[in-house]
């Protein structure tokens, strides 16, 4: 069986003609060959998979591509502007926020989803933002030192 | 002998010692980074492995010809397709693919490649194995036992690196034996004996383990992977397969976490026998289930110790048996087995002590090498320990340690100087910022945990690149799996050729195009790759300063390189740009500028009557430290927050503080899974019951403290610009130190890991 | 893992695809349970899959002034934890629904699917059955209504026959005079299921003598479990130490709990008496800043 698919992936109408017992997360990366969001488990564990639908962060692993009909996707590589990276990419980068980098992608569309829905997040609101997002490397203080640096900045 | 270079002295530092952002953040903050799933290549196939549901079992037969008459299957093998070897660290005992028998219920016994991944599943649904099952061993006790059933019944047979001490089912024993222990407890006015466990561990980086390899006409194999060794992964693939080195090219991609789990192939080799047969690039990436089940965890482990002290608390003696469960394979067991032994003093002065450690087969998965290489256990059981003593002879636990830690000159196990030792420093540090001794409340409590490890072993190589423009390349066998090396290599470079950061650039890890480098292991490349990087700069600056010596008309010990321009000390008006250096020795005179260097820590040796059975030469750059963490109890339920952590580590010179603090951060949050929650259970067939995620715990942003990093700075005259290590030794602390905290806390002593609250509520019920 | 899919848009297509599917279709909410499932073997992978949260009617959330609440299947636990007004009301459901999983699983799961999905471990559940909610279920021959207390059977089993579907829950307004409250207990603070949860909601009378009380426990049973014998206990009586530690003690004889990789069961019966003294407690303190 195949559906086809009809949404916006970071700002650009994507019309995809897929299996549909496929997930979003499998499609992006396969199809459209968008990498950098990425996969640690597969089961919604992780949040590797992060993207924003509708501005919302979702674990694409558990999302099927059915659903996001006529949504709004934006991946990792949806943030930089002209070649210039988001001010949370930046702050990640400046605040030794990523070491292996494997769940930065994800923790990085986190980030972007508590900075969007609250720009002044107190430390623990950032940590609540992003405990869906595993890091094996940072111990995670770097992150939210990196998000925190943001807070009532123009994102 | 190791080549030591004028160290910090030589004035300020430039870029060694800076908050330098990583040269791989932009890429990795992007998504551009390319991780090995991130490759596809044209005609790819995906493999996939059949694995043993069996602990152990003779195989009477494997056929695989029904998964090849499925359409869209390309090869299928088992170990009869395959060179009749084994491969392995220390001893070489693991076949690619199982033969004669299966060792634990996930064991690889055949493999597939096909067009695609449900193809391959559903091929190795079609592949028949005969097993007659034998008895299987689980425990280590049993497994010592005489009457055990033999996990591998011809090891003696097997080519071992080193002269293993082997008995029954136990791979190697390592002793390390100093002065007359009995004598010492003798004169010792308290002897204390204590004995703890610690549970099976999974390294559980976020990226799972996987490979592509690609193996052409000629005969060239070409393996795209996650690793922590390139190098490494060519000899083993050249054991495994019969392929000699000069025919593999182990390209290291950007790798997603390696703690010591992506040391030892994994993917490698299979995907390279898949290839060898397909024609064809083959894709194979485990599932997190087999990152879980198949992956190498941290030896699970039974430690007793024993200690004799003076009323003034001293302490004269110590034994340790350690008794290490290395599963199937030894793998880096018996490495892990003796240098766990050899880190079981802690970091203080003993004058007499008899150590042994045991490593032993079981019907498990292999453990291997995770973050502190037996160190964590040891120090779990030592630095409780430490703990129980002084209580018992009413010396605080900072105190206590106090009169005991080593200082400069003193010597380690196994007899090696430790120069530099910054042990003191920390525990002081780290007392001070916590503030050891407050008041802290109901339910709450403090502990500290001291450590030792070490950050220089074996060698490295490395080739610095002057181009036509002046600026440099650092080509380096050293890949960076997110410790950072990528920028603190590029930093101490730049630092000897007096170039800016913006000048370099540095090529990691592929082995077609970088020189040797042992492995991502041991929390050695700062130092020890660092010297070899630092040489080879040191090399190329001695080349471009001769070159320009002969147009600036002086010697070239007149000169130095400062920000880009080759100088005449004392008239700076007399110059060249490292640009024009550049473009001469490309196109005028002396051709193109490389600097190179090979490194090996060598020199001491070890006393044969003292050491015994230790796999492991010499080791240099012994790096301290101190955790002191502050928990919270829940009486009713058993459940520990961690409020609070301070740690101090003794990392030599800081290359790069805020990577030092980043490692600090991360092993201190990876300590406190072990500590409280991580646990791989087997049920009683030996089967991995919690093998996701959501049912094996590493900790969340919810459950790790803040943590207050704080770095000493014991400079090593033995590494580049002093520097030493800090990788693995962050996490050695975390694990006593909470222990010794929930003791305080509850009055309550768990000396078997996890601390899980289940544990904690069934002990403190007991009150 | 390989369905065919179809979109439901109205509570009747769902019906009629279900009927057309019989034991081969499965309804799909947010599919965290059901992926996840398939993938690991748990379910037997279905043929079809109605995916019913495009259906505008089920993802309504509707906290009418004084008419209780009512939560259409679709309902996602982010929706309920985001939506202003319930926690002043309905504590207990945003304590559940604001510990399940992480902040995406809860922005796909629904609460629907949590119930229908029945765990012995399901966050929402135990909040929701002392909420006394009546769950709406549609099926081929029209609508009933069932108490959400009667709806479990046992683990993954619901009083939900094949072609039915639940559309809504619906709650009533909290009494004057009443409180609620839901504790949980798992090793980490993120990202992990209960090893045992209990829910509580009392009212009092104007004396501050309990006069209904009502405690749900999940993960000690096969099903959330009333603990009826603690509740009677408690009626009529006032709130003292003493009392709630009885009730607690009560709670813990009446469970029934296994022993698997989480926990012990004599672990789960000694927690499930501290976090019905939790709940109690909160509940009642809520409960008199609602006279
Ligand atoms: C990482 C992770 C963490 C989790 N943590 C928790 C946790 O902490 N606590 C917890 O309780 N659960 C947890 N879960 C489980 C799951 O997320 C919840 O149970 C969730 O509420 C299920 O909702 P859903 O919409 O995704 O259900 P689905 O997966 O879509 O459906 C679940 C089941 O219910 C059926 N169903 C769904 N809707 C209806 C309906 N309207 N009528 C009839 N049948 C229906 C489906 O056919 C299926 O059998 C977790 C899951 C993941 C992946
Ligand atoms: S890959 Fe989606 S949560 Fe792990
Ligand atoms: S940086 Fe490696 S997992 Fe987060």
């Amino acid at each position: 069986m195949k559906a086809t698919v009809c949404f916006s992936l970071n700002g650009e109408k994507q019309v995809v003609e897929v299996d549909p017992s496929r997930t979003l997360l499998d499609v992006i990366r396969t199809d459209l060959s968008l990498t950098g969001t990425k996969k640690g488990c597969g089961d919604g564990d992780c949040g590797g998979c992060t993207v924003l639908i509708d501005g919302v962060p979702y674990n694409s692993c558990l999302v099927l591509i059915a659903k996001v009909e006529g949504k709004e996707v934006t991946t990792i590589e949806g943030l930089e502007k002209n070649g210039q990276m988001h001010p949370i990419q930046e702050a990640f980068v400046n605040h030794g926020a990523i070491q292996c980098g494997f769940c930065t992608p994800g923790m990085i569309m986190s980030a972007k989803y508590i900075l969007d829905k609250n720009p002044k997040p107190t430390e623990n609101e950032i940590r609540q933002g992003i405990s869906g997002n595993l890091c094996r490397c940072t111990g995670y203080q770097k992150i939210v030192e990196a998000i925190g640096t943001l807070a009532g900045k123009e994102v | 002998m190791e080549i030591v270079l004028d160290a910090v002295e030589k004035g300020a530092l430039s870029v060694v010692g800076k908050r330098v952002p990583r040269v791989d953040g932009a890429e990795k903050a992007t998504g551009q980074a390319i991780y090995v799933d991130d490759i596809s290549l044209p005609k790819m196939l995906y493999g996939k492995v059949l694995r043993s549901p069996l602990a152990h079992a003779r195989i009477k037969n494997v056929d695989v010809s029904r998964a090849l008459c499925l359409p869209g299957v390309k090869v299928a093998i088992s170990a009869q397709d395959l060179p009749d070897t084994c491969y392995g660290p220390f001893i070489f005992d693991t076949p690619v693919l199982a033969r004669g028998k299966v060792l634990y219920v996930g064991d690889a016994v055949a493999a597939v490649a096909a067009v695609d991944e449900a193809t391959a599943l559903e091929a190795l649904a079609l592949i028949d194995v005969e097993y007659e099952e034998l008895p299987p061993v689980f425990d280590t006790d049993f497994a010592m036992d005489p009457e055990a059933p033999l996990v591998h019944e011809n090891q003696e047979a097997y080519i071992k690196t080193f002269q293993a001490v082997q008995k029954g089912n136990i791979c190697s024993h390592t002793t390390f034996i100093e002065g007359d222990v009995e004598a010492a407890f003798n004169q010792s006015d308290y002897v204390y004996e204590d004995s703890f466990t610690t549970q099976m561990v999974q390294q559980t980086p976020i990226e799972t383990n996987g490979t592509v390899a690609d193996y052409d006409i000629s005969g060239r194999l070409t393996i795209w992977t996650c690793t922590q060794a390139p190098h490494l992964m060519q000899i083993r693939i050249c054991d495994g397969l019969h392929i000699p080195i000069n025919k593999i090219r182990v390209v290291g991609l950007r790798t997603g976490g390696g703690f010591g789990g992506k040391v030892e192939p994994k993917t490698q080799i299979i995907a390279a026998a898949l290839a060898q047969r397909a024609g064809k690039p083959v894709k194979l990436v485990l599932t997190r289930k087999e990152e879980f089940t198949v992956t190498s965890p941290r030896h699970s482990s039974k430690i007793t110790v024993k200690t004799g002290v003076s009323k003034e608390g001293k302490i004269l003696a110590r034994t340790v048996k350690a008794v290490f469960d290395t599963g199937a394979y030894a793998d880096d067991g018996p490495g892990i087995t003796g240098f766990g032994g050899m880190m079981s003093l802690g970091p203080y002065k003993i004058p007499s002590y008899r150590i042994d450690g045991y490593c032993v087969y079981t019907n498990k998965m292999g453990a291997g090498a995770f973050r502190g290489f037996g160190n964590p256990q040891c120090a779990f059981a030592t630095e409780s320990h430490m703990d129980m003593v002084a209580e018992r002879i009413g010396i605080d636990p900072v105190e206590f340690r106090l009169k005991n830690v080593l200082q400069n000159g003193d010597l380690s196990v196994g007899g090696i100087p430790m120069p530099s030792v910054g042990v003191k420093e920390c525990l002081e540090k780290t007392a001070k910022a916590a503030g050891w001794g407050k008041f802290l409340g109901k339910n709450r409590g403090m502990g500290v945990a001291c450590l030792q490890h070490i950050s220089g072993v074996l060698s490295s190589s490395a080739i610095v690149r002057i181009h036509g423009d002046g600026t440099a390349t650092v080509f380096t066998g050293a890949i960076d799996i997110g410790q950072g090396s990528d920028t603190t290599l590029s930093q101490i470079a730049a630092e000897e050729l007096g170039l800016p950061m913006e000048a370099m650039s540095i090529v990691a890890a592929d082995t077609a195009s970088t020189p040797y480098n042992w492995a991502v292991t041991a929390s050695r490349i700062t130092r020890t790759n660092g010297n070899a990087v630092r040489l080879a700069a040191a090399d190329a600056k001695r080349q471009i300063l001769e070159l320009a010596a002969r147009f600036l008309e002086v010697s070239s010990e007149e000169l130095e390189i400062v920000e880009g321009q080759i100088t005449v000390k004392g008239s700076p008006e007399r110059a060249m740009k490292m640009h024009d250096i550049g473009g001469i020795s490309h196109w005028a005179t002396r051709g193109p500028i490389i600097g190179s260097a090979s490194v090996m820590v060598e020199g001491h040796k070890y006393d044969p009557e003292k050491v015994i059975g230790f796999p492991f030469g010499t080791m240099a750059g012994f790096v301290f430290g101190s955790h002191i963490v502050e928990v919270e109890v829940d009486e009713a339920t058993g459940r520990v927050q961690v409020v609070n952590a301070v740690a101090a580590h003794d990392v030599g010179k800081a290359v790069n503080p805020t990577g030092v603090e980043g490692q600090i951060q991360g092993g201190l949050v990876q300590g406190l899974g072990y500590a409280l929650f991580e646990e791989i259970i087997y049920d009683e067939k030996g089967k991995v019951i919690n093998d996701t995620m959501l049912d094996y715990k590493i900790p969340t942003a919810l459950d790790a403290p803040n943590i207050t990093p704080l770095i000493v700075e014991e400079t090593d005259p033995g590494g580049p610009f002093g520097a030493k290590g800090v990788g693995e030794p962050t996490l050695v602390g975390t694990a006593p130190a909470i222990a010794n905290a929930v003791k305080k806390a509850t009055g309550v002593r768990i000396m078997d890991l996890p601390l899980n609250m289940e544990k904690l509520w069934r002990e403190m019920k007991k009150r | 893992m390989k369905f065919a899919y179809y979109k439901a848009e109205s509570v009747q297509e769902a019906m009629a695809m279900l009927g057309e599917f019989g034991d081969k279709g499965k309804i799909v909410a947010g599919g965290t349970d059901l992926l996840v499932g398939i993938q690991h073997g748990k379910y037997a992978a279905p043929e079809a899959l109605v995916d019913i949260s495009f259906i505008d009617e089920l993802s309504q959330l509707n906290a009418q002034n004084g008419d209780g609440l009512s939560i259409g299947a679709t309902v996602t636990h982010g929706a309920v934890c985001k939506a202003p007004n319930i926690f002043e009301k309905f504590p207990a459901l945003v304590e559940a629904c604001s510990q399940l999983g992480s902040p995406q699983v809860r922005n796909l799961a629904t609460v629907g699917g949590n119930i229908c999905n029945a765990a012995p471990s399901a966050e929402t559940a135990p909040a929701l059955v002392v909420l006394k909610a009546m769950a709406r279920i549609a099926g081929p021959s029209g609508e009933r209504q069932i108490e959400l207390n009667e709806f479990f059977l046992g683990p993954s089993r619901t009083d939900i026959k094949q072609g039915e579907m639940l559309v809504n829950l619906q709650l009533s307004e909290p009494a004057q005079g009443s409180g609620n409250a839901y504790f949980r207990l798992s090793p980490r603070n993120a990202l992990d299921i209960a090893i045992v949860n209990v829910a509580a909601y009392v009212k009092l009378n104007k004396d501050y003598a309990f006069e209904d009380v009502c405690i749900c426990m999940g993960a000690v049973a096969p099903t959330p479990l009333r603990a009826s014998i603690a509740e009677k206990a408690m009626f009529g009586e006032t709130f003292s130490e003493k009392l709630i530690r009885e009730a607690g003690q009560l709670a813990k004889t009446h469970s029934v709990p296994i022993t698997d990789v989480r926990a012990s069961a004599e672990y789960r019966k000694e927690m499930v008496a501290v976090l019905t003294e939790r709940a109690l407690t909160k509940a009642y303190e809520r409960a008199k800043l609602n006279m």
